[in-house]
């Protein structure tokens, strides 16, 4: 089981760093959802023991939410505006993956300081998360664009994913369910907010943003 | 008799009629009023269950997966009534839009469905028996609150609406995090409380939870939480989405959304503390969150411009003050109790006056309002009053819950943070009184047209001043004892040390 495991985190370290690195919109949202396929592999290596019809279901849903419907609603998002391109990021590229180097350090320096316990049984998940999470918000900041900053939301969310799973903490079905139904709402209602920004102020850049800055 | 599980389950059916009625094809004002008679009918409800409770401790729905107890059929209460109050005020405050052709049928259609949600989604915050579920709810509670800052599609309130929705998603992310902790502090725990999610099962076997970890569990809960309580420095998507949204929809986002918020953290509480041995660090951490919140509050309030962002910045200071409260425990827990009531009628009361005055003047800005009382005697004096009351004025109830929070912090000795606490309120009382008093006397501008209430908008304002001065004068035995009920189901431990009578 180890081997399928490392080499699913290694995909996601890479595609992280990928989506540190890109300007280009559609690629982020093409990485964002290329990760939600990898993710709905997740749980079938950790729980291959004990597979059940819930694993699978949630499986496959998170998969076909995160991997295919999300990813279509921001294309469609990306269609409605003319915007392609990160243009003025507030840290540039060079500086966002030498970031990214230094939270992958830090992050997996932590998780090996985490025994394989009871408690976390995957302890390379739990840095792997803790990437992922450092990555999703350094996007909400750091970038400009607004559908970089839903991409940043999604990553942030994978990463929550990823603890669940290195947790192996089994929440009910009706809990999962609920969740993935709140992640689709909200970048539903984010798409609504896009369109709404890129109408009032001709583009989807948060710079545009600062008339109530205190 | 009609069983309380049924009952339970209406408090949500109710506003899901709602949302459904408001879907058909009906005119602008029959949309705004079914709100009124949704939350109407909610308050009925939450009084029956008063009544179906009885001494009951607990009552149970759809198996185990709601429930209410004194401390959620308080905040259902705190809820209803606010509703209530703004659905009525609603009515009166788009009439004119929606006669004017600002506010067309669909637009009021679309308002009515998310007030109604807005409502379903809270009252499923309050009964969720399941941390999961309640999570949930409260993050449902952010998507749907955030399409009613839209209504007037302003590019500032789009601004807003974008601030609220990133900053409040990504600070629930990290309480689905705090849930994911406890389900997993709860592993090593007694075979009832393993892998449950279950609130009544956790904290009945609080004890027995893996501390470390429901010490990591509460942090990311406190944080998450907080962040759509509005707690300093998580809260700068608050005096935006204030500012921006309707003035019905403001007195809900203060009235009852940041106090549903809190109340999420109040059950955190009781598992976390006993989970740790009672070793008070997360009342220290609520403390700390809550004395920077009304430093916070200090730090911005003198220089607001705005009248619904000073309001706002005022919700953050009264915010702080509740989760000093729930910080010191015992007497200030029932003080914080005690304040969030109080919160709940003087700010939405507050909001309807500046929203109603800003109407009259045609602006936000403290500067071109002023003589409010001789142009609008009931909204302008009901300002003065309100914001008086806010910021600490005897004989109101704020003073009363302010009072009792300063003594529970000399009786546990903690001088240092009384001093602040009482550092930040001078300063916000000094300024909160100028600015109301500014607003409400002086010159009055010779454009502004007299105002003529409906009989309603004198129905409002008379109940919530009468509350906040018969609360501040005398404590009802009943709303004692529920105040002490909903404390003891906060602090969840079998011998309190402290005296809990106000």
């Amino acid at each position: 089981m180890k081997t399928p495991l490392t080499a699913l985190v290694i995909v996601l370290v890479v595609s992280n760093f990928y989506i540190l690195s890109t300007s280009r919109l559609g690629a982020l949202i093409r990485v964002a959802a290329f990760q939600g396929l990898v993710l709905g592999l997740l749980p079938f290596i950790t729980q291959a023991q004990h597979f059940s019809q819930h694993t699978l279901i949630l499986g496959i849903g998170g998969m076909a939410l995160k991997g295919l419907i999300i990813p279509a609603l921001l294309f469609r998002a990306l269609r409605g505006v003319e915007a392609y391109r990160e243009d003025k990021p507030l840290i540039g590229y060079t500086g966002s993956i030498a970031l990214g180097i230094l939270f992958a350090a830090s992050s997996f320096w932590v998780g090996s300081a985490i025994p394989p316990s009871g408690l976390f049984p995957f302890p390379i998940m739990v840095s792997l998360a803790i990437f992922m999470a450092a990555s999703g918000l350094f996007l909400i900041i750091a970038r400009s664009q607004v559908l970089s900053q839903v991409v940043g939301y999604l990553i942030l969310e994978n990463s929550i994913f990823v603890f669940g799973i290195s947790l192996s903490a089994e929440q009910s079905f009706l809990v999962e369910m609920g969740a993935l139904l709140d992640l689709l709402v909200g970048v539903i209602i984010m798409g609504i907010v896009i369109y709404h920004i890129n109408r009032e102020f001709d583009s989807i850049s948060t710079e545009e943003l600062e008339a109530l800055k205190e | 008799m009609i069983s309380g599980t049924l009952v339970i389950f209406l408090l949500f059916v109710a506003p899901l009629v709602g949302v459904m009625v408001c879907a058909l094809p009906l005119n602008g004002k029959a949309a705004i009023r079914t709100s009124a008679f949704v939350s109407a009918f909610e308050c009925a409800v939450a009084a029956f269950l008063w009544y179906a409770k009885g001494n009951t401790p607990r009552m149970f729905g759809c198996g185990d997966v709601l429930f209410l107890d004194t401390l959620s059929l308080y905040h259902v209460s705190l809820v209803a009534i606010v509703f209530l109050f703004s659905s009525i005020y609603a009515v009166g405050y788009f009439a004119t839009d929606i006669r004017s052709g600002l506010f067309d049928r669909a637009s009021a259609r679309r308002f009515g469905m998310l007030w109604n949600g807005f409502l379903a989604v809270l009252m499923a915050v309050l009964c969720s028996n399941n941390m999961g579920l309640l999570w949930i709810s409260l993050e449902a509670s952010t998507l749907v609150s955030a399409l009613l800052i839209l209504t007037r599609g302003k590019p500032a309130s789009v601004e807003a609406m974008w601030k609220y929705l990133i900053l409040c998603s990504v600070g629930i992310a990290f309480a689905f995090v705090g849930t994911l902790l406890l389900s997993v502090a709860a592993r090593g725990a007694t075979s009832a409380a393993t892998g449950s999610l279950l609130w009544t099962t956790l904290s009945d076997n609080a004890v027995s939870l893996n501390g470390n970890v429901a010490c990591a569990a509460f942090v990311f809960a406190l944080v998450g939480f907080g962040t759509k309580a509005g707690l300093a420095p998580m809260h700068t998507w608050l005096p935006d989405a204030h500012s921006q949204a309707p003035t019905p929809v403001s007195a809900l986002f203060s009235g009852v959304m940041l106090s549903c918020a809190m109340y999420c953290i109040m059950r955190y509480i009781a598992i976390c503390e006993p989970a740790m041995g009672f070793s008070g660090r997360p009342h220290a951490m609520l403390i700390g969150f809550g004395l920077l919140s009304i430093a916070a509050a200090a730090v911005f309030i003198p220089s607001q411009k705005n009248i619904k962002r000073f309001l706002a910045y005022s919700s953050v200071e009264h915010i702080g003050i509740v989760a000093l409260g729930l910080g010191i425990g015992g007497l200030g827990t029932v003080a914080a109790l005690f304040h969030t009531l109080n919160h709940s009628v003087a700010k939405p009361l507050a909001f309807f006056s500046a929203g109603n005055l800003a109407r009259q003047y045609d602006s936000h800005d403290m500067h071109a309002i002023s003589g409010a009382v001789s142009r609008n005697r009931l909204w302008g004096g009901a300002f003065l009053a309100a914001v008086l009351a806010l910021a600490g004025m005897a004989p109101f109830a704020v003073f009363m819950s302010e009072f009792q929070i300063v003594k529970a912090t000399v009786d546990t000795g903690r001088y240092v943070q009384l001093a602040l606490f009482l550092a930040g309120a001078i300063v916000v009382f000094a300024s909160a009184s100028r600015h109301a008093i500014a607003v409400s006397l002086g010159n009055t501008p010779s454009h502004v047209l007299r105002y003529i209430p409906r009989p309603a908008e004198y129905a409002i304002v008379c109940i919530c001043l009468l509350a906040m001065l018969v609360f501040g004068l005398w404590m009802p035995e009943w709303l004692k004892t529920t105040l002490q009920q909903a404390a003891i189901i906060i602090e969840n431990r079998a011998a309190l040390p402290w005296s809990l009578v106000p």
